[in-house]
């Protein structure tokens, strides 16, 4: 069985690069179901075809690390959406990936619920100690989770940490199976029904967790078609500005593309934020901070043994002249 | 491409050298060696213990050939090598299952994981046939009960247990017991239908024959039902042992502290591919193992299989 699979691997990888060395007609774009951007409303109307010149495929994907295999394998070439945990772990073991720019923010959109029943506030935050919690490993939330904790002074390793989708988990803390859950949208809006949670948004901000996905792209590709991938930003760009005077109009378009229904479309993308170019590009982002805060992340997950090897620095993988370009264009 | 055709040569060399080079030395001078003409006799077809033998060494040369392992003296060129996110060095793996076993992964050992798996398999298959061959058993013998659950496990059957995943984890939960019951009916219905069929196969005249000889109905079932039935049941437990085995990694994913499939899905989360494969290595060794006991326990306890 064993060598069969490992057969199977070597195969399909070399038929997968072989298939990458072809000329530019198409770009894959990989994105998440149910995680409502304005982008989608140039994904749905072909306006990023239009304004490239290329084909653009989208591909849902279920995680952001197996967003960043596919883009390995040639796949996919530009990764919108990726959560920060998935960019660190895929860039410190040194696959080709860089940051380009900042997807959406939604500091309230991710978060941990306490089960009611066990009446856990952030004033006694330690009795969780002992208890079960669901945690989507490596993802934003993970993150999240373990931030909290460290601040509340939580030993994790008296918590029993199982794996869980924001679904899942959702359902699971509704049976009463879980102490406390985390997630994001509409597992995060379930999982609300059922108990509270220990810091809001902007207190979670305060304590310097910062909650954001990012676009990332295949370097290589990158460096090699730059035009398309500031192409890309422009777009997104647009449809982001675009969606503040234009909301009602986009709204069933993105509903529809996002495989949401309209009400839940429109709440979840009240709690998103999408900042314009002029502010990525400030030290808060892409400046300065944006390099640091992933350096914070990559030294949090190597301390809890989840990253081997961090990089000393991550200047080296955002790249913020795409971003510059697509603002002079 | 390169690989697979690297596979192949290795293949020949390897057929050539048990062919012209070990043939001589391990030929046994036996009835199938007098056959003149052996080509569409299985009986005639015995594995090559040194083609097997060949073949785990191909598979390790060509792993450690294209990811630059130090074990292997020929390497493929460097731009023909995997990245070790990719496909890790053979060493790499065994240095991993090395710091798991003696440091553990995420609180808990390599054995704690494996010893977990291989409770809820044999938890579930256990629970299985111990429902499930009675079941069979009745279905086989009275006409009521095979209409009354025919429809239930010809619905169940062909359902795969993965699609119940959610299922369970809304009605049972998160639990051990969740995972068991998952398993249970994995096993279940592959358990009832072997029993049946074994019931359904037993000769018509060993029956009529220990009737006449004055047998009682229990007598008929224990000593000429259930002999003769025995061997199909073996069939069916070792086809449900392999799909419990494949359904526990899966039911693992889910919400488990501990477990190879756990391990092999945390690790793939955080780009760990040495976990990864030192995970899918030892389930394949562990289902073989398995597989080899099934076989021994048939061989032991159902010795006139075939034969009857």
């Amino acid at each position: 069985m064993t060598h069969r699979r490992l057969f199977a691997a070597a195969g399909l990888s070399a038929a997968l690069s072989a298939g990458a060395a072809a000329a530019v007609e198409e770009i894959t774009v990989a994105y998440f179901l149910e995680w409502p951007t304005p982008n989608q409303y140039a994904q749905a109307q072909g306006l990023y075809d239009e304004a490239l010149g290329v084909r653009v495929n989208w591909r849902a994907f279920e995680t952001g690390v197996q967003m960043s295999a596919a883009m390995a394998s040639g796949a996919v070439q530009i990764l919108y959406s990726q959560g920060v945990p998935p960019f660190v772990i895929a860039s410190s073991a040194g696959l080709p990936i860089e940051l380009v720019g900042v997807a959406v923010t939604y500091d309230d959109n991710d978060n941990c619920v306490v089960h009611a029943s066990q009446g856990v506030t952030a004033a006694n935050a330690t009795d969780l100690e002992g208890k079960r919690v669901a945690v989507p490993l490596g993802t934003a939330a993970h993150y999240g989770f373990l931030k909290q904790m460290e601040h509340f002074g939580v030993d994790v390793s008296t918590l029993s940490v199982v794996d869980m989708p924001p679904a899942d988990g959702a359902a699971a803390l509704a049976r009463g199976d879980l102490a406390m859950a985390c997630g994001w949208g509409g597992g995060l809006r379930r999982m609300k029904e059922h108990g509270n949670v220990l810091l809001t948004g902007a207190e979670k901000r305060e304590l310097g967790i910062r909650i954001f996905d990012v676009v990332s792209v295949d370097s290589n590709f990158a460096a090699a078609n730059p035009e398309l991938i500031a192409g890309f930003l422009r777009v997104t760009e647009d449809m982001n500005r675009r969606f503040e005077s234009e909301r009602e109009a986009m709204l069933p378009v993105i509903s529809q593309a996002s495989g949401m229904d309209l009400d839940a479309t429109d709440e979840t993308l009240n709690g998103f934020g999408f900042p314009d170019m002029e502010t990525q590009l400030s030290d808060a982002w892409m400046g300065g901070g944006l390099q640091a805060f992933l350096k914070e992340v990559a030294d949090f997950f190597a301390e809890h043994g989840n990253v081997e090897s961090p990089l000393d620095s991550y200047d080296g993988v955002v790249n913020a002249t795409f971003m510059q370009k697509a603002a002079e264009m | 491409m390169t690989v697979l055709a690297i596979y192949v040569g290795l293949i020949l060399v390897a057929w050539a050298i048990t062919r012209f080079a070990l043939a001589p030395l391990t030929s046994v001078d036996d009835f199938t060696r007098r056959k003149t003409v052996t080509f569409g006799d299985e009986s005639a077809v015995r594995a090559s213990r040194a083609a097997s033998v060949f073949s785990v060494l191909a598979i390790f040369l060509i792993w450690g050939a294209f990811t630059g392992s130090r074990l292997t003296p020929l390497h493929a060129p460097e731009a023909w090598r995997m990245a070790p996110i990719w496909l890790p060095p053979p060493e790499a793996v065994w240095g991993r299952v090395v710091t798991i076993a003696s440091d553990g992964y995420r609180n808990f050992t390599l054995f704690e994981h494996l010893i977990a798996s291989i409770w809820r398999v044999v938890g579930g298959f256990l629970a299985g046939a111990l429902l499930g061959i009675p079941l069979g058993f009745a279905m086989g013998l009275n006409g009521f009960l095979r209409g009354w659950f025919d429809p239930i496990v010809e619905f169940m059957r062909p359902v795969p247990p993965l699609a119940l995943i959610p299922l369970v984890i809304i009605w049972f939960g998160i639990d051990e017991k969740a995972k068991i019951i998952l398993l249970f009916l994995a096993s279940l219905w592959i358990m009832a239908i072997a029993a049946r069929a074994g019931v359904a196969g037993v000769k018509l005249s060993k029956v009529h024959a220990a009737y006449s000889l004055g047998a009682s109905r229990w007598q008929v079932l224990r000593y000429v039902i259930l002999p003769n039935a025995l061997p199909d049941i073996f069939t069916g437990a070792r086809v449900a042992m392999g799909v419990c085995w494949g359904t526990v990694v899966a039911a693992e994913l889910v919400a488990a502290e501990r477990g190879a499939g756990m391990m092999i899905m945390v690790a793939s989360r955080f780009m760990s591919t040495d976990i990864v494969i030192m995970g899918v290595i030892l389930i394949g060794i562990i289902g073989y193992g398995i597989d080899m006991l099934m076989r021994i326990a048939e061989r032991k306890l159902a010795p006139w299989k075939g034969r009857g």
